[in-house]
């Protein structure tokens, strides 16, 4: 078996797990279930990841390597702050939105599982998506363009409200606002709370 | 067999019974959460919790209606007293957030126990709780932009949203920073971000 297949079967195991977590919810989703949905045995499903803490590790790996580092090359590129952090904010929400299941996983507690190094790579992933938010707003700031008097952690922890509380109403009503109006929105809103 | 020890009333066991669910929700997750641990937590047998509730889902159901009860209701009260939008506004976030604060867990119960159960009846009532808070605040908010003293331009749905992340954000923060988190100073802050949402400038 080439690595080429084993990748792709590993990406079909976590698309199933995904249809899972949006569809019947995190409560239902066994190894048993999910051998079932990606159409294998539990034994095949065991050869491609160790457990399912393990299918969750690779999914945050994922998202360390898609949306954070997008969320960086932002963060960190030579653009002005307004221009940065109206791209990050529409980038981020787009991807959540885009990805469903991964939202669910990224910020809902129950998916820790009392696993300690799982919580310890999403709480890295929720703060990373927080300091890149910060180095804008701080960068903003150190050039006088918004106001300093913002405490610009507090003001990050407020921002990742919206990403959570997206998360709450996809579990409770399985909808979203898909427009990309809601992130320009969002950005207004921002940019009047950091406005001299 | 006759119980030597003080026997407490219902009310008082129920009451215990709950707090040790929202410390066990809290400090270990809701993973942690059965009954034969509860039972050990509380220091009672398992078959005496059953004597107080007839299943795990009616102890999380009574926690719910407590917050029905105390916070919702209050919240509704404090959107529709009348009192001049900016008090209404600072009171109704300062009680949130000190009872979401003192009631370490609700928020984790609140917000996963659904998902994470996929009960649909239960679904229906944080839906509600969800719903009701955003509800109150978009009042509020509204009132104040009637009476002009806040920006009309602004969009409220968003802000609603964004103010609906707050009791997550303050749960998160919490979990990560459990030895210096500053609760005053969180409230705060995001009363005054909220405040420059709404000022017209």
């Amino acid at each position: 078996m080439g690595g080429k297949v084993s990748a792709i079967r590993k990406e079909e195991i976590k698309e199933a797990l995904f249809d899972i977590i949006v569809t019947d919810g995190i409560g239902r989703l066994s190894t048993k279930n999910l051998a079932l949905h990606a159409g294998l045995s539990e034994g095949t499903l065991y050869h491609y990841f160790k457990s399912k803490n393990d299918i969750f590790q690779s999914i945050a790996h994922d998202v360390e390597n898609d949306m954070l580092t997008e969320l960086q090359k932002i963060a960190l590129s030579n653009r002005s702050p307004e221009r940065r952090l109206k791209m990050f904010i529409c980038n981020h929400y787009s991807y959540l939105t885009g990805h469903r299941g991964i939202n669910i996983l990224l910020f809902s507690p129950a998916s820790y599982n009392g696993d300690k190094q799982l919580l310890n790579t999403l709480s890295h992933i929720f703060h990373l998506q927080k300091k890149y938010f910060c180095k804008i707003v701080t960068d903003g700031m150190a050039k006088g363009i918004w106001d300093s008097t913002i405490s610009p952690e507090k003001l990050s922890g407020f921002y990742m409200g919206i990403p959570t509380t997206l998360n709450i109403e996809l579990n409770l009503e399985k909808g979203f606002p898909p427009n990309n109006k809601v992130c320009l929105q969002i950005y207004s809103l921002i940019t009047k709370i950091l406005m001299k | 067999m006759a119980d030597k020890r003080v026997r407490k009333s219902g009310n008082e066991r129920r009451e215990e019974i709950k707090e040790s669910i929202l410390n066990i929700v809290f400090s270990e997750g809701m993973h942690k959460l059965s009954t034969r641990y509860l039972a050990q937590k509380v220091g009672v047998s398992e078959g005496a919790l059953f004597r107080h509730y007839p299943s795990k889902k009616a102890m999380i159901e009574d926690i719910i209606s407590d917050v029905n009860v105390e916070m919702v209701s209050r919240l509704k009260n404090i959107a529709e007293e009348a009192k001049s939008p900016q008090l209404r506004l600072d009171e109704y976030i300062t009680f949130t957030l000190n009872y979401l604060y003192h009631k370490k867990g609700i928020t984790l119960l609140l917000f996963t126990e659904a998902s994470y159960q996929n009960d649909e009846g239960l679904k229906h009532t944080m839906d509600d709780i969800y719903k009701s808070q955003k509800q109150y605040f978009t009042k509020i908010v509204l009132d104040g932009i009637t009476e002009g003293i806040w920006d009309d331009t602004i969009d409220v749905e968003n802000l609603a949203r964004l103010y609906m992340g707050i009791p997550v954000t303050l749960n998160i923060e919490m979990i990560l920073n459990t030895e210096n988190f500053d609760h005053d100073s969180f409230c705060n802050q995001m009363k005054t971000i909220i405040l420059k949402v709404l000022s017209k400038r």
